[in-house]
């Protein structure tokens, strides 16, 4: 019993260090191979500062735009449920089923300038193929799942009775909202905001089609990374990858932070009404 | 204020009728209880007095006005859930003044309206706790506070003790009585325990099916039980199905006498509580039925006795008699009191 226990836990940790931890350890040694100096010049220059400030942006609009998409998106489907809401549902995890390739492949086709509504969107002066929009677009598809899905069993879970007993008191619909639903509704949308701001940190397959690659207009990180090891400068690409992974687990830690700043306010104020006595 | 309901009916989407066709009126100050099995439409009509449900057919008046299609924020009604409901990411005080921030109410008279009712429901000390750091009793009053608070003219109870210890419950039926004959408001609260409306409400509403069985005071409806539902549903009895004879029916060997309307040969159910059953030892061969099993239940004990013709009676003697009804005893039985109605 006792063997078979060590030798489980001994086939899991293997298992991790094969998948996790040597890949991310040959990234990191990668990157400080040249020493700091070298990695600091790697993701210093001016083509990667500004990659990384366009991936910052441009996943911080889509994180915003598809957690209110998703709130909205959770709503009908948990709560108006009208007719096709069911596909709906299944229609929301079509981003994951396919190769984001592919996903923005279907940007491409429909909005590209041969197609109808491509031609009819430039001649009102509107490029979205090859554009930072289309990056934008291109997120917003592939991150809206995450968001969605986030949301869906907290919205599940509210007790209809709270915004009843709010109607009652007096509350309007949009001051239930308000004072009511979102409060409750705070720690998943925390939740779908990261995620999504992570997803769209770190997507490739769907913004290398639409973005058009241009270094300093239109190059996310992601798609910075792959050019340089096309350029066979494998030091260069670790050091970028670095700086992203770095980004991604720092949004996570905020969101950790932030979520356990919430509860620490709730025990001092708990503290304080029983007269400071309690440590918190 | 008084609430009345005309010919009110409320249908699901899917067509099933929750009310059909209530009317009632109670009176200002009273504190009545919706009292019924579930799926009686207890709930629903108290949803409709808060406008929470609206009745596809009828009328609902509060205080001599027409609110039928008034929403819930302009009925002043307040409300006390089951679960009560509480703003689990609000303080209690916060809680306590949602209501009055809602009505804009100036920021001083707020704060000293939460401050009175948290002192008159024992919460001062509680007013920057959350509700999960709270018991279920304190939440129950947190709640109360809350409805409480923008000085309803209704104060409405969801099975306002369904989710509390007994010991607290008896205590709390208490406290939400002193509340209601303090605050003079007119309360409805709707609940499935008989022994909480009986004691707590002026006067019961009985519901069954979306009907009203009867309404009337706890005594009423205990003493003089206007349907064989009313009659069977509160308190303990013995039901039977008896047909006429001779404009008679035969109880326990005895001969009942019957409505006279009622023709010979149709059948009547004959409803006996256990209290009204008197047992006299006797032989085996005089004896009405015998004693099958006894149980102590304090100031009376309950004995189930089978008659000869196989009915098993439950019938509530003194505690202090009970070693004379022992289990193998043979009884006579005298049936001192009883209800008749159609079947």
């Amino acid at each position: 019993m006792r063997f078979g226990r060590m030798a489980l836990d001994s086939l899991i940790s293997g298992a991790l260090i094969l998948i996790f931890v040597l890949p991310l350890g040959a990234v990191i040694q990668q990157a400080f191979s040249g020493g700091w100096s070298s990695f600091v010049q790697a993701v210093m220059s001016p083509i990667a500062i500004r990659a990384f400030e366009l991936t910052l942006a441009i996943s911080f609009v889509t994180a915003i735009l598809n957690t209110a998409m998703g709130l909205l998106i959770a709503v009908v489907l948990e709560r108006w449920r009208p007719v096709g809401s069911g596909a709906l549902d299944a229609v929301i995890d079509l981003p994951l089923a396919i190769p984001t390739t592919v996903s923005g492949l279907m940007l491409v086709l429909l909005y590209g300038p041969v197609s109808p509504v491509g031609r009819w969107l430039t001649e009102h002066g509107v490029a979205v193929v090859y554009t930072r929009l289309g990056i934008l677009f291109a997120l917003l598809f592939v991150t809206v799942p995450y968001a969605v899905r986030a949301l869906q069993p907290a919205i599940q879970a509210l007790d209809v009775r709270q915004e009843e007993a709010a109607w009652v008191l007096g509350a309007s619909g949009r001051r239930v909202w308000l004072k009511v639903i979102v409060p409750a509704l705070r720690h998943a949308l925390g939740s779908a905001l990261i995620l999504t701001f992570t997803r769209a940190m770190i997507e490739f397959g769907s913004v290398v089609i639409v973005s058009g690659n241009k270094p300093m207009q239109t190059e996310v990180a992601s798609v910075y990374i792959y050019g340089l090891l096309e350029n066979y400068d494998q030091r260069g690409a670790a050091a970028a990858a670095v700086i992203l992974m770095f980004l991604c687990a720092l949004a996570f830690v905020l969101e950790a932070r932030l979520l356990a700043l919430l509860g620490r306010r709730r025990a001092v104020r708990w503290a304080a009404a029983e007269g400071g006595t309690r440590h918190v | 204020m008084t609430i009345e309901f005309v010919g009110v009916e409320n249908i699901y989407p899917g067509g099933a009728r929750s009310v059909r066709g209530v009317s009632f009126q109670i009176r200002e100050g009273e504190m009545v209880g919706l009292l019924g099995p579930s799926g009686s439409g207890k709930t629903t009509i108290l949803r409709i007095i808060a406008g929470l449900e609206r009745p596809t057919k009828g009328d609902v008046w509060i205080g001599g006005k027409r609110v039928t299609d008034l929403p819930p924020q302009k009925r002043n009604v307040g409300l006390v859930f089951q679960n009560y409901a509480l703003f689990q990411h609000m303080t209690v005080y916060d809680n306590v003044s949602f209501g009055l921030r809602e009505k804009r109410v100036p920021k001083d008279e707020m704060d000293a309206r939460v401050r009175e009712l948290l002192r008159f429901m024992r919460l001062e000390s509680y007013a920057n706790r959350f509700p999960h750091e709270l018991s279920g009793g304190q939440q129950q009053r947190v709640a109360l506070a809350r409805a409480l608070a923008p000085r309803p003219q209704v104060l409405l109870f969801d099975e306002p003790f369904a989710a509390i210890d007994t010991q607290i419950r008896r205590e709390l039926r208490t406290f939400v009585r002193q509340v209601h004959d303090e605050m003079g408001v007119t309360s409805v609260f709707v609940t499935h325990d008989q022994e909480e409306a009986l004691e707590v409400a002026d006067r019961v509403l009985v519901l069954h099916e979306g009907n009203v069985e009867q309404f009337g005071t706890p005594e009423e409806v205990y003493e003089k039980p206007g349907t064989l539902f009313v009659a069977s549903f509160i308190g303990e009895s013995n039901v039977w199905t008896r047909a006429v004879q001779n404009g008679r029916i035969e109880v326990a060997g005895a001969a009942l006498p019957v409505d006279p309307a009622v023709s010979d040969g149709s059948e009547v159910a004959v409803v006996v509580r256990p209290k009204d059953v008197e047992l006299q030892p006797a032989s085996e061969r005089e004896a009405h039925a015998q004693v099958v099993r006894s149980a102590f239940k304090g100031s009376y004990s309950a004995c189930w006795i089978r008659t000869k013709d196989g009915e098993v009676w439950e019938v509530h003697v003194p505690s202090a008699d009970r070693h004379r009804w022992s289990p193998g005893a043979w009884v006579h039985m005298n049936v001192t009191r009883w209800f008749i109605f159609p079947r």
